[in-house]
């Protein structure tokens, strides 16, 4: 939506300008990451030392989100835990999005069978529902962080490479990508220093949600026991051990979920304003 | 449209066959070999290699995979080792049940997501609009089963309104158990679908015809559900289809959180006592399915939408 404020204002303010929600959804992330690292000063508890005579305690001006049936602070398990959730989630998209990418890219710019043959991948891997085909390929490997990153690895990268294929195929037939063929450049050169840059804006706006997936699959496998072992702090682990004392303690199972969300809407807040930011240089 | 239909089915053909390559090969993803990892430390070798033989781990990999494809063409899907019975014999029963929580929480999304995306639109920037905006978009970065447990702590432990867990048995008892884990699944898709559906009401409120339809003193009522919902309803379709995959995906986790015996838990409970033919199966199971709505999904749309069924 152009305002009529928007249109008049000078183009150089339009384009410097941070959206509020980036803004936000950038500092929740800093803050989280931050209260993460400083974990160690800003709690005095073991996030995993067990302590018998204090568990499933209410949350509390001691154990602000209670603790756990091992009397372990789930505050303090919820800060270490961010730090396993928020580095499988970054660290599982790296590959999707660059071979997803440069795949993507390959394929719409030469056409024929290569193009064929990634779409028909992408077809297949699009034909298993993603959970499904994540859980099927842990199921097999085994559990365990690195097998996490494979898993979503194999699957994860045919939404950047059919979106980065579409903007290729657009892009191909404009009149600088004659002009650079023109000049002889090869067609290595051609795709990955010039087509490849331009397609990116729309694969770089997913990133952010795509890492929201990554977070609900990754804690959704901590949750079946096929994701991160125990007794890791990461979030799901922590969500399926506490789910056994509800009766008892919704603290221990309710907080960690409560986490993840925060983390979720951080990265769709920082996505949105991504957009937004992206939109406005395009007019 | 009988040439689209079969030009669509025809498609369709070649990627199940490559899915069945993709799915037969993720048994060679165990590390080390299978049977022993199956047989665990007890076995002896001639176990293993009676094992071995018998799913045919012995023979080169196209003839496994031969072997593989005539097993599941004569409905031989596999042996669960865990239950000592045919995989085809558990298959039906199972089937209904997770067909039956993934209908249930689509009719749910609906019911939630349709009047919501009326409202918003008709006040469209004003307070409703934005109130129902922020709610929707909280959902998509929740872990479903997490939400599944809180409705169970707050629905079932606290107020006793619904069963904890379970099928039940009959129609009536299936919906009373199965709504919480159909709410779980719902939330997600209708948020999605709310969102859609508002913007798509708000592009069709604003065309000619609408304002047509308000200058010859149509109520705003009228207008509204005859004229513009219908209209907007057409791009709903295919996000149905959409998210009805994602439903299949999401029942895995949701029905190992209300202990529903469906497919989804079936699959949890194989992997892990490490019953990798039913995990197989049932991987396939659910890749055919998704086939199938989104085959369906393109195959029904030309009827909702005159335009393509003139072409």
């Amino acid at each position: 939506m152009t305002t009529l404020a928007g249109e008049l204002a000078p183009p150089r303010a339009a384009r410097t300008r941070v959206p509020t929600g980036l803004a936000a959804g950038a500092t929740m992330l800093l803050a989280l990451l931050g209260a993460s690292a400083l974990a160690p000063v800003l709690t005095s508890y073991d996030p995993y030392a067990q302590n018998l005579n204090a568990m499933l305690l209410p949350p509390s001006a001691a154990h602000w989100f209670g603790t756990d049936n091992y009397g372990r602070d789930v505050f303090t398990r919820v800060l270490y835990g961010a730090a396993i959730d928020l580095r499988i989630a970054v660290l599982a998209v790296v590959f999707p999005f660059v071979f997803g990418a440069v795949a993507g890219a390959v394929a719409g710019y030469l056409g024929g069978w290569v193009d064929a043959a990634v779409m028909r991948a992408v077809d297949v891997i699009t034909a298993v529902p993603f959970m499904v085909l994540v859980i099927a390929i842990v199921a097999f490997l085994g559990p365990g962080e690195l097998n996490i990153l494979v898993a979503i690895g194999v699957v994860d990268w045919i939404v950047f490479a059919r979106l980065v294929r579409g903007e290729v195929l657009r892009d191909k037939h404009l009149e600088y990508v004659t002009a650079l063929r023109a000049l002889g450049f090869s067609r290595a050169r051609i795709v990955l220093r010039h087509l490849l840059p331009n397609a990116l804006p729309p694969a770089a706006v997913f990133l952010a949600s795509d890492i929201v997936l990554v977070i609900l699959t990754t804690s959704a496998l901590g949750f079946l026991g096929l994701g991160v072992r125990p007794p890791a702090p990461e979030w799901g682990l922590m969500i399926s051990e506490g789910r056994a004392f509800i009766y008892t303690g919704w603290w221990a199972a309710a907080m960690p979920g409560f986490a993840c969300m925060y983390a979720g809407i951080a990265f769709i807040l920082v996505g949105d304003g991504l957009a937004d930011l992206l939109r406005v240089r395009g007019q | 449209m009988l040439r689209y239909a079969l030009g669509r089915i025809g498609q369709t053909v070649p990627i199940a066959l490559l899915v069945t390559v993709l799915i037969f090969l993720l048994i060679k993803l165990v590390p080390g070999d299978p049977a022993s990892a199956i047989l665990g430390d007890r076995a002896t070798d001639a176990s293993v290699a009676a094992l071995r033989h018998q799913w045919g781990l012995d023979r080169p990999i196209w003839q496994q995979y031969a072997v593989y494809m005539r097993n599941l063409a004569t409905g031989n899907l596999g042996q669960s080792l865990r239950y000592q019975s045919p995989v085809a014999d558990m298959l039906p029963a199972r089937t209904a049940v997770t067909f039956f929580l993934v209908v249930y929480s689509l009719v749910l999304s609906v019911v939630i997501a349709v009047p919501l995306a009326l409202v918003a639109a008709a006040y469209r920037d004003r307070w409703p609009d934005q109130v129902i905006r922020a709610s929707m978009a909280l959902p998509l970065a929740a872990p479903a089963f997490w939400v599944g447990i809180l409705l169970l702590i707050v629905f079932s432990l606290k107020l006793r309104l619904f069963p904890a867990d379970g099928y039940g048995a009959g129609f009536g008892d299936h919906v009373r158990h199965l709504f919480l884990p159909a709410l779980t699944l719902s939330y997600a898709f209708a948020s999605v679908l709310c969102r859609n559906l508002r913007s798509s009401l708000v592009d069709v409120l604003q065309t000619a015809y609408v304002d047509f339809a308000r200058a010859k003193g149509l109520r705003r009522r009228v207008v509204l559900f005859r004229h513009v919902f219908r209209a907007a309803l057409l791009p709903a379709v295919t996000l149905i289809g959409v998210r009805l995959t994602y439903a299949i995906g999401g029942s895995v986790v949701i029905e190992t959180v209300f202990a529903i015996p469906g497919l989804g838990s079936w699959m949890v409970d194989s992997i892990l006592a490490r019953d990798y033919v039913v995990v197989q199966t049932l991987t396939l199971m659910f890749a055919l399915g998704t086939m199938l709505i989104n085959l369906a999904t393109d195959l029904i749309y030309p009827l909702f939408d005159p335009r393509l069924r003139m072409g």
